[in-house]
Formats: C-alpha cells, structure tokens, sequence
C-alpha cells in the first residue's frame, strides 16, 4: 500500500466518521429547536466549524495512527513515503469526481432555494456535498489504486 | 486517431540485471513500487521522463524498453 493510497484510506474512514458525527449532532439540535430562532444560520455556522475543525484534527491524528498501525503490521519501520506520478494522476481523476458530485448539489441546492425550501436546508445541502463529494473522490481514488496496476 | 498500446520489456531486463527486483527499480527511479507494477502489466503508461529514468536504470535505449505493441 502506498503513501497515497494509505492517506486515501484513512480520508474514507474520517470521512465516514464526520459524517455520521455530523449527521447526529444537527439532527439532534434541529429536532430541539434550536435553530429555528432568528440567529438559527449563525449557530448553525458556529456549530459546523466546530465540526470541520474536530475533522481536521480527527484526519491529523488518524493519519499518524494509521502509519505506526501500517509500520507495525507490515513490520517495516521505515514505510514508503513516496508520492509519484501515478498517485498525482490517480488524484486528478478523484477531484474530477469530486467536483461533479459537488456540482450536482450545488444545483440541487439552487433547485431547494427556487423552489422556496429555507437557507438552513440550502446550506446543509451544498455542505452534504462537499461531505459526498470529497467520500465519492476518495472512494474513487481507492478503486484506481486497488484495479488499476 | 486510435490509442497507441505501449508494451514494454521492464520484467526481462530486470532478470537480465541480476534479478532486479520491482523494490529496487523503483526505488532507482523515485516511484512507489505499485507503479512499476503497473507499468510492467502495460495498465499504466509512464511520462516520457519516467520513461528515460528507467531505460537509464536498465542502461539501455528508450526503444529497447518501451516498444508499440504492432496490433494497435
């Protein structure tokens, strides 16, 4: 397993985990009101950096973790850290991917705002799609990495 | 214009230097293992740089490793 590949697989794992956290914790305030106030949108937005900044340590940690759990396992104490022209052109195709998803939602949310659904549910769609967006490129990334040699 | 199949000769060569291993070709030549791997199963088609580094590995002419393959 590459350096890259390794990096993708650990991206998935935090990915799956913010979601869900993510998920949880919204539905939870949502469902007890508390942004339905006229300050609903800067709690919300409060709330989701709090949320991208636990992610961004999350990946940190997780990433570190992962390497000593890879170093230990494959007995390798020195694990290839190697980044080459294959993982750059594996990357490209994964942000293609990731931009198509995230341009659907943004339509999609454009579609909700026409069609008169409220900016809370505007936002939490375009932010779904850069959650689906960034999985849907990792997860194609970790397909060329395991087919495509 | 159809795309050209690009073979190559990377798993003899290897033999042919002492049996070289996919570890140290790639190690040579600065790329992770996975992608000599590609490479020698023809499902992955170097940069023309990559290219050069490995015929130079081997030390031998470009066209003695890359080779098109005649039914494309």
């Amino acid at each position: 397993m590459t350096f890259e590949e390794r990096n993708n697989l650990v991206g998935i794992l935090c990915g799956a985990i913010m979601i869900t956290v993510y998920v949880w914790r919204i539905t939870a305030l949502h469902g007890a009101g508390v942004f339905d106030g006229h300050d609903g949108l800067m709690l919300w937005a409060r709330e989701t950096l709090w949320l991208i900044g636990y992610g961004i340590g999350l990946v940190i940690v997780a990433t570190i973790l992962f390497s000593i759990f890879y170093a230990i396992v494959t007995n390798d104490p020195k694990p290839n850290m190697v980044v080459d022209e294959r993982d750059r052109m594996i990357s490209i195709w994964g942000q293609r991917v990731t931009i198509a998803v995230m341009s659907v939602f943004f339509v999609a949310a454009l579609f909700a705002l026409a069609f008169g659904w409220s900016a809370f549910a505007v936002f939490n769609i375009m932010l779904a799609g850069f959650a689906f967006g960034d999985m849907a490129g990792n997860l194609t990334k970790l397909g060329l990495y395991r087919f495509w040699a | 214009m159809g795309k050209l199949r690009i073979a190559n000769n990377i798993r003899r060569l290897r033999f042919d230097a002492a049996e070289m291993t996919q570890k140290d070709l790639a190690e040579i030549v600065g790329v992770t293992r996975q992608t000599i791997v590609a490479i020698e199963n023809a499902k992955y088609s170097p940069t023309l740089e990559l290219a050069f580094l490995i015929a130079r590995a081997f030390g031998k002419p470009l066209d003695q490793v890359f080779t098109v393959d005649p039914d494309t």
